[in-house]
């Protein structure tokens, strides 16, 4: 049956999770379990990529660089991707990560602005996907254009993110075989748990020929979390599919990330990101923002969807607590 | 008084933009507005104003009695239109950073002695301004998010994200000698939003950074309201072109 390839991004939507935290011994040790899980991608860095280490997104415990090096030193199969959303990273951050041994880009825009990327995906020399965030604020159609440009830089794949954790599987069922039937190269999917469906959201992006699935060990990830990588490996290999990957391995490696972080329940923030189809790194800073000035998280959510916010906009959150006070 | 000859390079949103500033002034004549593509907007509007045009780019400038030229193509286009434009008082508006980087009010004497003058990005424009005005005592470190409308971002934008991160942070760190961060990001939104900036000051021996926010609205010239940023990279463009001509003409007379 079909090969479905499995994007391993613990150690980078995870650090959302504990607010960018990580540090270079989980990475070490994460890494090699992760060679020993046979992955085949494995993303390493700050929640929002490069250069997004800020004071308006959250600092990094440790450097770009040197998340990137402690990882590489531990794999040999396994390939080492970085993350980059033009408007954070710059060509420089790019170039310094593929001089670290990353051998897989993945240059992420804005749903409705993949022009953005044009000038990044063509400055990689390493096998690089376009990923287009925030994937519920535009139609199937609309999509559709924004990858075949991405497709037209250069891009080895597509991956479409639900990075607020809002669409439903039929909406996923759509895009993906849109796309599926008019792109030439790979379509691949990014879920995250906010309304409780990133497995099945995956799921229905692979019945509609997605062939690519971003997941994270024990869901660690952003808001709720995403699609829980050990389960659905352990749901397509039970399907029929193959993946490459060692359950057993997996299963292991979910004692790494246990140590960072208890179970990921679905918290009555991120289910209001996840209906208000707000971002889901967003969370926390709302959380920390609306206990300050004392603003019900709620109506800050509720006003934030109003605004149509996009991944990179934190900075509202204070702007809307502050006209709520 | 005689006023002094410009040429403009580049047709998009910028260039026309600041055309018709150019015809507002009273120091600044426009003698060649000049792009690539005939079928640009701006192009049409400028003929429509009987303004001498071109679709021969730098060619049409270096034929031109210009004597100040506004680069408003790319930061890639600009590095080649640079060597040619020797013999001119160069104002560049893409963020190829290889003029002085200025912003009029801080430092416009010292551009003035230059030949080229790099207007950094329109970012820069609204936020170093902004940031001369804060507390700058035991300063250590800048970061500054625009948010902008997603159709107020041009193709040159666009295509030149990762110089004007660059070039906008290394002119916070030039004008106030702490490191510093930008961050870029657009939104569709409709209606679309106005120019949203949040600049966040960190300070020696303080833990929390000190926060900025404010909003940009436009003149509404030939851009819209929404565009407001690209209005105050153009209004530092004709304020530098305009000192440049009162200059020219002080000598002419002396």
């Amino acid at each position: 049956m079909q090969k479905i390839l499995i994007v391993d991004s613990t150690l980078r939507d995870g650090n959302h999770a504990i607010k960018h935290q990580i540090t270079k011994e989980v990475i070490r040790n994460y890494a090699q379990g992760a060679e020993k899980a046979n992955t085949e991608i494995l993303v390493v860095g700050h929640g929002n990529g490069l250069g997004a280490s800020s004071l308006h997104l959250g600092m990094s415990k440790v450097s770009d660089k040197e998340m990137l090096s402690t990882a590489k030193k531990e794999l040999h199969k396994t390939k080492l991707a970085a993350f980059a959303i033009p408007g954070f990273a710059t060509l420089q951050d790019i170039d310094m990560a593929v001089n670290e041994g990353v051998e897989v880009m993945f240059v992420a825009t804005h749903c409705t602005e993949a022009n953005v990327s044009k000038q990044y995906i063509k400055h990689c020399k390493v096998k690089t996907y376009g990923v287009l965030m925030m994937s519920h604020m535009a139609n199937a159609d609309e999509l559709l254009s924004q990858a075949l440009r991405m497709q037209d830089y250069g891009a080895s794949g597509i991956f479409l993110m639900d990075s607020a954790g809002t669409l439903l599987p039929n909406e996923v069922r759509l895009n993906v075989s849109i796309l599926t039937s008019d792109l030439t190269i790979p379509v691949g999917f990014h879920a995250h748990n906010n309304l409780g469906i990133a497995i099945a959201n995956s799921l229905s992006a692979i019945n509609r020929g997605a062939s690519m699935i971003d997941a994270t060990i024990r869901g660690f990830g952003a808001g709720a979390g995403n699609t829980q990588l050990e389960v659905l490996v352990a749901l397509l290999h039970k399907i029929g599919y193959k993946t490459g990957l060692s359950i057993r391995e997996l299963l292991e490696n979910t004692k790494i990330i246990e140590q960072l972080k208890g179970p990921q329940l679905i918290s009555p923030l991120s289910i209001m990101s996840g209906i208000n189809g707000i971002f889901s790194g967003f969370a926390p800073h709302v959380d920390r923002i609306s206990k300050k000035y004392n603003v019900d998280a709620w109506d800050i959510f509720t006003e934030l969807g109003k605004r149509k916010v996009v991944a990179g906009q934190e900075d509202q959150i204070l702007e809307v607590a502050k006209s709520l006070v | 008084m005689n006023k002094v000859k410009v040429g403009i390079i580049g047709t998009g949103k910028v260039g026309t933009d600041l055309l018709l500033k150019v015809l507002k002034s009273e120091y600044l004549q426009c003698v060649i507005f000049a792009g690539l593509r005939s079928d640009s907007p701006g192009i049409a509007l400028a003929r429509s104003l009987h303004i001498n045009t071109s679709t021969d780019s730098i060619h049409a400038i270096l034929k031109s009695e210009a004597e100040i030229v506004f680069d408003a193509t790319t930061a890639v286009s600009h590095k080649k239109n640079f060597p040619l434009l020797k013999d001119y008082f160069v104002i560049d508006l893409t963020p190829s950073n290889m003029g002085i980087p200025c912003v009029p009010e801080l430092n416009l004497k010292e551009a003035l002695k230059k030949r080229e003058v790099s207007l950094i990005s329109c970012g820069a424009q609204v936020v170093i301004p902004k940031i001369s005005h804060l507390i700058l005592e035991n300063l250590e470190y800048v970061e500054m998010v625009t948010t902008i409308a997603s159709n107020s971002a041009g193709i040159g934008t666009r295509d030149n994200m990762s110089e004007y991160l660059q070039t906008t942070a290394s002119a916070i760190t030039k004008f106030f000698g702490v490191p510093a961060k930008c961050i870029f990001i657009i939104n569709p939104a409709v209606p679309p939003i106005h120019m949203f900036n949040t600049i966040y000051m960190k300070y020696k021996g303080k833990d929390n950074p000190v926060i900025t926010q404010f909003e940009v609205q436009g003149k509404g010239d030939y851009l819209k309201k929404w565009e407001g940023n690209l209005d105050v990279i153009n209004l530092a463009a004709i304020r530098v072109a305009e000192a440049y001509a009162k200059n020219t003409h002080c000598r002419l007379n002396a």
